[in-house]
């Protein structure tokens, strides 16, 4: 079937499987420490040797991707660098950790080629020149990266041909998007600062000393690649629109949020509004965060934003975004109103519990209950290494939260009660989520800092179904990242789309995970390409990962063993 | 300095609250909580202490504890103005806008003129997507005070709701401008960001705060000292020189009062009241050159208010100049400030225009309305007499 008649209506009925007795307890989510048992040995760095660097604080992300295309996800850590006065026996690396499966990895950063020693502070995976593999791109403080996935285990260093370096600047979150549906991959780099030696300096906070602010240097517009087609990219800052705005740019996340079928983009900016780049289609954007709602909480006060994350909270077919914020600052959860228009919804929903005493960092809409509605996990830990002596309503170390979502708008903290792997203490960054060991439910990875990360197995109770869909674009873009997909089980509807880049700085969740409760199939699928194409599936089986090929027959994969 | 009013005052528990202030300012909030309980402990009707441990669980997130102390606050000082408003935020943030809302029409009650409350309120109602007592209340916010840019914003968010598309982009704009400017001045302030800045107002304040212990149990050398300590150390601070003006003003120091005046004048050029102060000291000085134009400044700077007209009646009464105009000025002061004291000026000013019947008619109106006064009876006398 050519790409020409994707745009037809397809449908498919897939025989019935098996169905799984309901024995699951409602609502309880349980994620438990398994940092030990994995053989992870990463211990991140920041660079610091006490002269207080600003990207000190905001080191950094992580990445779970598939690199080897063996079916499970891979771990790849970013990593500070010694800075000014720092000293390292060994250079710091990048760490890539390949999941040997049974909670097992090994570190094959080096052998993989992709143990950069530049100072990470973003990554985004993606497929950038659609031959079938996940490349990354490294958003650094320094020159960027691009590793190109040579489709055998291993990487090469392909950041001057392609021309992604980004100069010597302060990255943050990146993000791989298809800006005008021509197929391939563009690249969105948010830029922290304009930083310099001569510029740096320390503060103190009632006598104690302390990093400097944001503000104490320039901030720095944003950049967008377009990608040629031929492993080259053009920088089209200027004349999309994103060079006209400039903020101090953190976490980023690349999303529809007004379903006219082109991938937007919302930029948490630290210390000034948040912008959300509206596409006009053909990759020109429209900065309209302070028209939408999307720059500021309720009051119009703006955030010292870190991360941001999408998801539809409500189940009401727009994507809701999450942006975690400072100390003093709620963690805000934007609900999307329809028409354009986004509202803080934090306080009447509970989203924000805990968050205030708090800085926030990574952060995910995730079914981790697997009840068909998404609960929030939010990574916390202060900046100032020494917060606790100079005030002692927040903490340097602090353990994460996580509100579950009660299915009928609100959230409720069930960090106290959600196992030991929410009882972790340490300054967190980082935070990404997928199913790593293939079970059906949802795990996830902390980047602490200075520390070792957190693996938190989900051990959930079992019972509810779910459906995981993995996207095989062809005339879109290999991965389908920003494709749209509806999932209809019975009385529940629920979309999510193909997302490279998200939450704080990191990349997590291309296989999309839908968790359906009680529900024992799905009525209907529905994908929407990049580029308009709509494939849809009917009555598909559940407790499997669907993979759905644009424009053909569903591929068949075998159903996950019952737990 | 907290410590040592402690032991100057045992028992007292101002002192105490003092030292909490003290813990709060050092990031210790855990002493400072402790300090205020046992300020309460000598003082359950302390309200403030309530109120600051309030604002302290309002910052933790711990919303029903804010509530819990504000009704313990409010049985003691039941008109304690930002109570009410305190439980609002509170109430607010546990997602009940509606109890929110009777609190803060309370508290409008108590401080009719407060913008914050208004805007406050207005967030409510536009939480509870009542858009247009939301553009009411934001309205009114900012018809009180021109600057307070959040306002701008939830005004934008409900006439947008309302459809009312270009009273929105209106408002987006002013919210903007507003929010450009705080952040080029907050750039600048990081610039030149140094810690001693923070600390040494945390110590002025502290100084402050002594110095009304001080003086409030009659020591007023030490308050001097402590209040002219602050004045030092900030040269820019304006409430331990208003401060110091009126306790020179009440020993009777009226160049010393006057001296403060002049540096607060120049602080706060825009500020009425220093300007009036200022001409009244000049003028209790026998200093009529220079009390003639700082009164004329506070009609300038505020011509809806009868102070400046009727004490620049006086001033040019006694220097005897431009009788006429002072009967005039007096005249306008008692149109705008129908009060006793401004029927006196006009009294003064018609008889010394000779009119006496303008005169007495304006001494009885004085006498109307403060019956006990016993001056303006004196003077009524003495006009009838004369007659």
């Amino acid at each position: 079937m050519g790409c020409g008649d994707w745009r037809l209506v397809r449908s498919f009925v897939l025989a019935t499987i098996g169905v799984f007795p309901v024995t699951f307890a409602h609502g309880q989510i349980r994620l438990s420490n398994v940092t030990r048992e994995t053989g992870i040995t990463f211990i991140h760095t920041d660079g610091s040797c006490g002269n207080r660097y600003i990207m000190e604080t905001v080191c950094c992300g992580l990445a779970l991707l598939d690199y080897d295309r063996d079916g499970d996800l891979d771990i790849y850590f970013l990593n500070g660098a010694p800075l000014p006065g720092a000293k390292a026996e060994r250079p710091p690396r990048n760490a890539l950790y390949r999941n040997d499966g049974g909670w097992r990895f090994t570190e094959v950063g080096r052998e993989a080629g992709v143990a950069d020693t530049g100072y990470g502070l973003g990554v985004a995976a993606a497929d950038y020149d659609n031959d079938g593999d996940l490349d990354l791109y490294l958003n650094n403080y320094g020159p960027n990266v691009l590793y190109r996935n040579n489709g055998n285990g291993t990487f090469s260093d392909v950041t001057s041909q392609a021309g992604v370096a980004n100069g010597h600047r302060v990255g943050a979150g990146t993000c791989f998007l298809d800006v005008d549906n021509d197929g391939d991959l563009d690249l969105f780099v948010s830029n922290y600062l304009l930083f310099s030696e001569e510029r740096h300096t320390t503060i103190t906070h009632s006598g104690f000393p302390a990093y400097v602010g944001p503000t104490h240097y320039p901030a720095d517009p944003d950049t967008l690649y377009r990608n040629n087609g031929d492993g080259t990219f053009t920088d089209v800052s200027e004349e999309s629109g994103i060079a006209a705005h400039t903020g101090w740019g953190m976490g980023t996340v690349c999303a529809d949020y007004d379903n006219d079928g082109d991938t937007d983009i919302f930029i948490a900016n630290d210390l000034c509004e948040n912008f959300l780049f509206q596409n006009d289609g053909t990759g020109k954007f429209e900065e309209v965060g302070l028209v939408s709602g999307a720059g500021y909480d309720l009051s119009g006060q703006e955030q010292g934003s870190m991360g941001v994350d999408c998801g539809d909270y409500d189940n009401d077919g727009w994507l809701d975004f999450y942006q975690t914020s400072y100390q003093r600052q709620w963690a805000i959860l934007f609900k999307n109103l329809g028409g354009g228009l986004l509202e803080d919804v934090t306080a009447d929903t509970g989203a924000g519990a805990d968050t205030l005493t708090n800085v926030t960092w990574g952060n995910g809409f995730v079914d981790f209950d697997n009840d068909g509605d998404r609960d929030i996990f939010v990574a916390c830990g202060h900046l100032h290494d020494n917060a606790d002596r100079f005030d002692d309503t927040t903490r340097y170390h602090a353990r994460n939260v996580l509100v579950m979502n009660t299915g009928d708008g609100k959230f409720v903290n069930v960090s106290d009660q959600a196992g030991d792997g929410m009882h972790v203490k340490l300054s967190s960054r980082g935070a990404a989520f997928d199913d790593l060991d293939n079970d059906g439910d949802v795990d996830a990875v902390i980047l602490n800092s200075r520390r070792e990360p957190t693996i938190l197995r989900n051990d959930s109770p079992a019972g509810h179904h779910w459906l995981q869909i993995r996207l095989r674009g062809v005339c879109s873009n290999r991965d389908g990242v920003g494709a749209h997909v509806k999932v209809i089980a019975g009385d529940l509807t629920q979309i999510d789309e193909v997302h490279s880049g998200r939450g704080y700085q990191s990349h997590y969740g291309m296989r999309l995970h839908f968790g359906l409760g009680p529900r024992d199939r799905v009525d209907r699928v529905e994908v929407r390409w990049i580029g308009g194409g709509l494939d849809v599936l009917k009555d598909v089986t559940v407790d499997r990962v669907l993979t759905i090929i644009e424009g053909t027959r569903p591929a068949s994969t075998p159903p996950s063993p019952e737990r | 300095m907290a410590t040592r009013l402690m032991k100057e005052f045992p028992n007292r528990s101002e002192p105490v609250a003092l030292m909490g202030l003290v813990q709060r300012s050092l990031g210790r909030t855990d002493e400072a909580l402790r300090c205020w309980e046992e300020c309460l402990r000598l003082d359950p009707a302390y309200a403030d202490a309530c109120k600051s441990m309030g604002l302290i669980a309002l910052e933790r997130g711990e919303f029903e504890r804010v509530l819990e102390l504000c009704q313990q606050a409010l049985a003691s000082a039941p008109t304690s103005p930002g109570l009410h408003e305190l439980m609002a935020k509170a109430l607010m943030n546990l997602g009940r806008p509606e109890e929110a809302i009777a609190h803060l029409e309370k508290d409008i009650e108590i401080s009719p003129a407060a913008s914050s409350v208004y805007y406050v309120l207005g967030e409510a109602h536009l939480r509870l997507r009542q858009y247009d007592q939301a553009k009411q209340a934001y309205q009114t916010a900012t018809e009180m005070d021109p600057n307070i840019k959040h306002a701008y914003y939830g005004l934008a968010t409900a006439c947008a709701r309302l459809g009312e598309r270009e009273e929105a982009s209106q408002n987006r704009r002013r919210f903007k401008d507003l929010k450009d400017k705080e952040l080029q001045e907050l750039i600048e302030e990081s610039v030149g960001f140094d810690d001693v800045v923070a600390v040494r107002g945390h110590l002025v304040n502290t100084l402050v705060q002594a110095g009304q212990v001080y003086y409030r149990y009659r020591k007023t050398s030490s308050a001097e000292l402590h209040w002219g300590r602050a004045a030092e150390l900030d040269p820019k601070n304006t409430t331990c020189r208003t401060k110091l003006a009126e306790l020179y003003q009440r020993v009777g120091r009226n160049r010393d009062a006057r001296r403060i005046c002049e540096q607060l004048v120049k602080i706060q050029p825009d500020n009425p009241v220093h300007w009036l102060n200022l001409g009244v000291l000049n003028e209790r000085l026998s200093e009529f050159d220079a009390a003639e134009p700082a009164l004329r400044k506070v009609i300038e700077l505020d011509p809806k208010n009868a102070w400046g007209y009727g004490e620049l009646a006086r001033v040019l009464m006694r220097a005897n100049r431009r009788l006429p105009e002072a009967k005039a000025l007096a005249s306008t002061a008692v149109r705008l400030g129908p009060e006793a004291r401004q029927y006196f000026v006009l009294c003064e000013a018609c008889d010394k225009n000779g009119d006496p019947t303008g005169a007495l008619a304006a001494i009885e109106r004085a006498i109307e309305l403060e019956p006990g006064n016993v001056k303006y009876r004196q003077v009524r006398n003495f006009i009838k007499t004369r007659k």
